[in-house]
């Protein structure tokens, strides 16, 4: 059974202060819709990934709540993994789409927290990690700053060498105008950024942010001869130890290396066959351990193949983030597993203008919760 | 031992930022995460010697209850 991408759309991210979490979700839906050229009718269930809406907006019940903005009422489900609900989402509709008992659903990845104080925020954030952690004092930026320490000291990395997964991301934003950071920034840039948790620095740390992505799934063969058809060709998932300090390693992500080789083997490819994917990088870290887990740069290589261009658009082999990834382009929590798909969508249609890689045939969106809790990874091709 | 300086704190540790973080090995082999106490800046380098400590986490909890946890000083 191949699993059709049909509408693939994603809101601006960014302090979207004027726009609510229903108009953000009917934006997302509507055009997702649109792009399908189905009616909401056709729709037969709605899949949201949130991660924040009780703890901050008091909300739960979030499928009821977001089908009314769909225009259909159908059966509705929110996918909660920290910042993998995008991703779990996705995976949960194509299982549903594999079982039958759907045909054709929207899957809504969708998160408002820039409404809050820095403190409140990393509270919350922190419910992606473990009692033990929170009661040590640790934010997230802490979490993942043990990680870069580790990583740093292991295989001699610099923190300038860390920076250049920052400065690549805000250089491919610049082509994205649904970015919330268009602007480039320097290595020298994020070196005087403020410390959040050393060694991160603000400018190592994706923002805070709002918005929302929408794409529709279909096991149907509706083909839309004016478009390229993409398929979704390996949906995985793989958990660890909630707690950093009880993983086997503290400089790689076990949960990305089985999530993904599972993927690889059903999608019957290897790393190196990958043009181009959508990284987690919540932190600079984040990324140049994704590469060495993903099987794109050997171990402790990740964050200098980096610096050397061998993930920028237009120069590198494997190109990582051409929407900015989480840095430049947001990450509004939920909603950033579904934008990948979506941009990744667009790069194998050959329709996405300044950023696009050329002649992309294979595609993986990379989505993970808390500090590598839960990894989602899914593989596209055209 | 791991560490790292939180100075962006969550709410309940705001009036105690910047602080350290620590990840501590212990004699039985298992890790810990804890606040480090007690230290100089001399202190915070990988694999220093800690020993764990029975400390005040929060002075105001529900029904005001005193909590404490353990935490790390360096030896």
């Amino acid at each position: 059974m191949k699993i059709n991408i049909l509408g693939a759309y994603s809101t601006k991210f960014g302090e979207l202060w004027n726009i609510s979490p229903r108009a953000l979700a009917k934006e997302a839906m509507e055009n997702a819709l649109k792009g399908s050229k189905l009616k909401a009718s056709q729709i037969d269930a709605l899949f949201v990934g949130n991660m924040l809406s009780g703890i901050l907006g008091n909300q739960a019940n979030l499928g009821s709540l977001l089908v009314e903005e769909l225009g259909a009422q159908v059966p509705a489900f929110r996918m909660e993994g920290a910042c993998a609900s995008g991703g779990l989402a996705l995976h949960n509709a194509i299982n549903s789409l594999k079982a039958g008992q759907y045909k054709t659903v929207m899957v809504l990845g969708i998160e408002k927290m820039t409404d809050h104080s820095p403190d409140e925020i990393t509270s919350a954030l922190m419910a992606a990690g473990s009692d033990e952690e929170r009661m040590a004092g640790a934010t997230f930026p802490g979490v993942y700053a043990l990680m870069a320490q580790a990583y740093m000291q292991k295989y001699n990395v610099t923190e300038e060498e860390l920076a250049s997964v920052s400065v690549k991301n805000h250089y491919h934003g610049t082509f994205n105008p649904k970015a919330q950071y268009q602007f480039p920034i320097t290595v020298d840039g994020v070196m005087k950024s403020a410390k959040i948790a050393d060694p991160l620095k603000l400018l190592d740390c994706s923002p805070i942010s709002d918005g929302a992505a929408a794409i529709v799934i279909t096991s149907e063969s509706i083909v839309n001869k004016a478009i390229k058809q993409v398929n979704i060709v390996a949906s995985e998932v793989a958990t660890d130890t909630l707690s950093l300090h009880n993983r086997k390693s503290f400089t790689s992500l076990t949960a990305v290396v089985e999530a993904s080789a599972k993927a690889y083997k059903k999608a019957g490819i290897k790393a190196s066959d990958v043009d181009v994917c959508e990284i987690h990088d919540c932190f600079s870290i984040s990324e140049a351990i994704a590469t060495e887990d993903l099987g794109f740069s050997e171990k402790g290589e990740g964050a200098r193949d980096i610096a050397k261009g061998k993930r920028t658009l237009f120069k590198g082999d494997i190109i990582c983030n051409p929407s900015g990834g989480l840095k430049s382009c947001g990450h509004p929590v939920g909603a950033t597993g579904i934008k990948q798909i979506v941009e990744i969508t667009e790069q194998l249609r050959g329709m996405a203008g300044k950023r696009q890689v050329k002649g992309a045939k294979v595609g993986l969106t990379h989505n993970v919760g808390g500090s590598g809790a839960v990894a989602v990874i899914h593989i596209l091709k055209n | 031992m791991q560490w790292t300086m939180i100075r962006v704190p969550a709410t309940s540790f705001i009036d105690q930022a910047p602080y350290p973080v620590v990840i501590v090995r212990m004699q039985d082999g298992k890790n810990m995460i804890g606040q480090l106490v007690d230290w100089q800046k001399k202190d915070l380098v990988i694999g220093k010697e800690v020993v764990s400590v029975l400390r005040r986490l929060r002075t105001e909890g529900k029904e005001d209850v005193i909590y404490y946890h353990i935490k790390f000083k360096p030896i």
